[in-house]
């Protein structure tokens, strides 16, 4: 057992704090959300920096699989601004992880380049405005025309489908599907003709968009079957994998969050007097503060063990779930009690409490309620009565 | 033992029922939350349908109610939209509540018939930006000089502060932490006297403000409750507190049970779809779960506030009532958010409003920390 970082690791913190500390503080984040604005510059230096390459294996340029890299730089960034941490998310996560495990020859070395160079953003496209994770209701559809599938249907909670390079679709690919694996992930390219982009209206994450897209009549060629064409109908058991990251992205951004609202409700306290003395000596504001600490730390092991078995090749979707729901707890958690450290001002848009809280709900982006997140992990467990 | 509320105040219930779907469908509430202006509109329909004069006494011209009438109408109203509530405060709570408790026979009947028609309303101007939960730390002078008292110093977060015609300002007029604060009741027409409007997460439209005083003149006439009131600010506000408590947890039971009420919508819709009975034992217990912390801050807040109705004084159970309701809502709504997903932060549902707007009761008239401190005190700790 060792809990030590690598030398690189310890690095990549190290960076991004700098960074951070040099390019990104709470002003420029809060002017983003303020006008909406995609952090478009802040990010392309993150690119230039090579992290997007964490989760590329080095045959394709890139740095060799450390998602525990990744999600490191996802916390960091999220501390501060979990837009910019999801913009990272959607290149090494989405994009990286994704097709480095699942994509075929041609797709990672067409796309896996371009991913390290931080050229490229994935998004993916599984729930649909009627369905939920729980029960898989798959209404997209994707015929066989020709050479290639004519795409129909819609998809909801997509997130920056505005300014992704690719989306990753489930369809369902037989039209009397009653038996067996029905189901095909496609790599879309975003520009295909027929593809509508409507952005939804939220509470939270507002420099970054979260989109209903709308597939009319898409034609995709059969290579774009996300690990090429024998993977024809295997959309099934290439979801596990898929899911499991989309939990580790939610996970580190979640912890990310925390810690960043309470770095923002310590300091504050430290500085806060009232009754003489500063409030951070209060009981009330101490034990406030020390179960987000403790709900945070608890969140972080999780993820980190998620993404130790994700590297080591291990399957890894009941930690990266586990992760994910603990976390995204402790987010919501955080969020709040860091509002109530700050009071009256943790309520005023001219502090960053009510951002924090504001992006936790965005958080549960994926259409996944905690029955959905309940309800698969206890299957995970064996607890549903089907056999696994 | 009868927990049953009496036919006046059934019909009161109702009546605002009818005010609510009548005058503020879930679309309009919405559009008033997004555009963050004072809901002039609805405090004029609020007046129209005689509601300004529930709480004035009887020889004022008034119906004479009591807290329990208060909670009813912010309970409704803030199911749909608490903001309301807020600024109907401006009139019933700090015009009339104050002025009739703490006000001399002139004051009472110089403002409370305008109070009763709508023509003014006022707004409370205690805490400020170094004198938050130590209210009494206050800062804000006011210094007499050739007739006058002469106010200067900063105000924050106080509500409607941009849109009242008066607003009761605690000003120090002596260096003794508690005896040293004097109440005025101050134009907010007087030179000197301005008041910005803060952007806030919540409660959008309430016009909560930042307030400063430069030279704000104001004449001894004018210390609420006449020359005796002098130095006697901070308790004449004690004998508000319950008050302030009781119906601030009624906003939040209401925000409550409007939480509760969509997330039954939703989770019925979800129930339906759901083929898994495990899964669909988690939404249920969720729901049950909801149910009864929506029923316990119901009996809990009107027992405390029968009782003040009844000249019992329960402090203790004032507080115990505005911290369990605030904490407890709050938490019904994170469960909320947890039935409808990632729908919880679109703006096409509430859910993400109840959520920004149920947050402040755990920390405005007086945070869930002060309450327990007070809880503590009464418990001889």
């Amino acid at each position: 057992m060792d809990f030590a970082f690598s030398e690189e690791q310890g690095f990549i913190r190290d960076t991004i704090q700098k960074f951070i500390a040099r390019e990104c503080d709470r002003e420029v984040v809060k002017k983003l959300d303020e006008d909406g604005q995609y952090p478009e510059k802040l990010f392309q230096t993150i690119a230039q920096m090579g992290f997007c390459g964490l989760t590329v294996p080095q045959e394709y340029g890139g740095g060799g699989l450390d998602s525990l890299g990744a999600a490191m730089v996802t916390e960091e960034l999220a501390a501060i601004s979990p837009v910019l941490a999801g913009a990272f998310c959607a290149t090494t996560f989405s994009g990286g992880l994704v097709i480095s495990s699942l994509g075929s020859t041609d797709q990672k070395e067409a796309l896996l380049p371009e991913i390290v160079q931080g050229g490229l953003c994935v998004t993916f496209g599984v729930e649909e405005p009627d369905s939920r994770y729980g029960s898989v209701l798959v209404q997209t559809a994707a015929a066989k025309s020709g050479e290639g599938f004519l795409l129909e249907g819609s998809k909801s909670f997509v997130r920056c489908a505005d300014r992704a390079d690719y989306i990753i679709v489930l369809a369902d690919t037989d039209g009397d599907a009653d038996s067996g694996d029905t189901l095909t992930l496609f790599l879309v390219d975003m520009k295909s003709p027929g593809v509508k982009v409507e952005p939804m209206d939220k509470v939270g994450f507002h420099s970054s968009s979260l989109c209903r897209v709308v597939f009319e009549k898409v034609l995709v060629p059969a290579r774009s079957i996300l690990g090429g064409e024998e993977m024809f109908k295997k959309g099934w058991s290439q979801l596990e994998n898929v899911m499991a990251v989309r939990h580790l992205e939610v996970a580190a951004l979640a912890v990310g969050l925390s810690q960043g609202a309470y770095d923002y409700a310590a300091g504050y306290a430290k500085e806060r007097e009232q009754f003489g003395q500063p409030i951070s000596r209060f009981g009330a504001v101490r034990t406030l503060l020390s179960e987000m600490a403790i709900g945070i730390q608890t969140g972080r092991d999780l993820l980190y063990r998620a993404c130790w078995r994700a590297d080591s090749l291990k399957g890894f979707l009941k930690e990266a779930l586990m992760a994910r729901i603990v976390a995204s707890r402790v987010a919501q958690r955080s969020a709040m009690d860091c509002m109530q450290v700050l009071g009256g001002y943790g309520y005023a848009n001219e502090y960053d409490a009510q951002r924090y809280l504001r992006d936790s709900m965005v958080l549960f982006e994926g259409k996944i309620s905690s029955d959905d997140l309940m309800g698969s992990l206890s299957a995970l467990l064996g607890l549903d009565g089907a056999s696994r | 033992m009868d927990l049953r509320f009496e036919e006046r105040q059934e019909k009161l219930r109702e009546t605002m029922r009818k005010f609510v779907e009548q005058e503020i469908p879930r679309e309009y509430a919405r559009e008033l939350d997004e555009k963050d202006e004072f809901p002039h509109h609805l405090i004029r329909k609020l007046v129209d349908y005689d509601l300004a004069r529930i709480n004035i006494p009887r020889e004022y011209g008034g119906h004479g109610g009591d807290i329990l009438d208060l909670m009813i109408i912010f309970e409704e109203i803030a199911k749909r939209f608490p903001t309301l509530c807020w600024s109907f405060g401006n009139i019933l709570l700090y015009g009339n509540e104050i002025i009739g408790v703490n006000g001399n026979t002139e004051q009472k009947e110089k403002y409370l018939p305008r109070l009763a028609k709508g023509e003014i309303k006022f707004s409370f101007g205690l805490t400020e930006p170094d004198a938050g939960s130590d209210a009494a730390s206050i800062r804000t002078r006011a210094v007499f000089e050739d007739g006058h008292y002469v106010i200067n110093g900063n105000k924050m977060f106080i509500t409607g502060a941009g849109v009242t015609e008066y607003t009761i300002t605690f000003a120090r007029t002596a260096e003794s932490k508690y005896n040293g604060i004097t109440s005025f009741i101050v134009d907010t027409s007087l030179e000197g006297y301005s008041a910005k409007q803060l952007e806030k997460i919540g409660h959008r439209g309430s016009n909560t403000c930042e307030v400063t005083y430069e030279n704000v003149r104001v004449t001894p006439g004018d210390i609420l409750g006449g020359q005796e009131g002098l130095n006697k600010g901070w308790w004449q506000e004690m004998k508000l507190l319950n008050q302030e408590r009781l119906v601030l947890s009624s906003c939040a039971l209401g925000i409550a049970q409007a939480a509760f009420d969509d997330a039954l919508v939703y989770a019925r819709a979800k129930l339906g779809r759901t083929q898994d009975k495990g899964v669909a034992q988690m939404i249920q217990h969720q729901l049950a779960d909801m149910a009864s912390s929506v029923e316990a801050i119901r009996y809990l807040i009107y027992a405390a506030a029968w009782k003040e109705t009844k000249g019992m004084q329960p402090v203790m159970e004032t507080s115990i009532s505005k911290y369990f309701s605030a904490e407890t809502a709050k938490k019904v709504v994170t469960q909320g958010l947890d039935i409808l997903g990632a729908d919880a932060a679109l703006m096409e549902h509430d859910m993400q409003r109840y959520l920004r707007d149920i947050m402040i009761y755990s920390i405005g008239g007086g945070t869930s920390e002060i309450q327990k401190n007070i809880v503590a005190k009464t418990l001889n700790l």
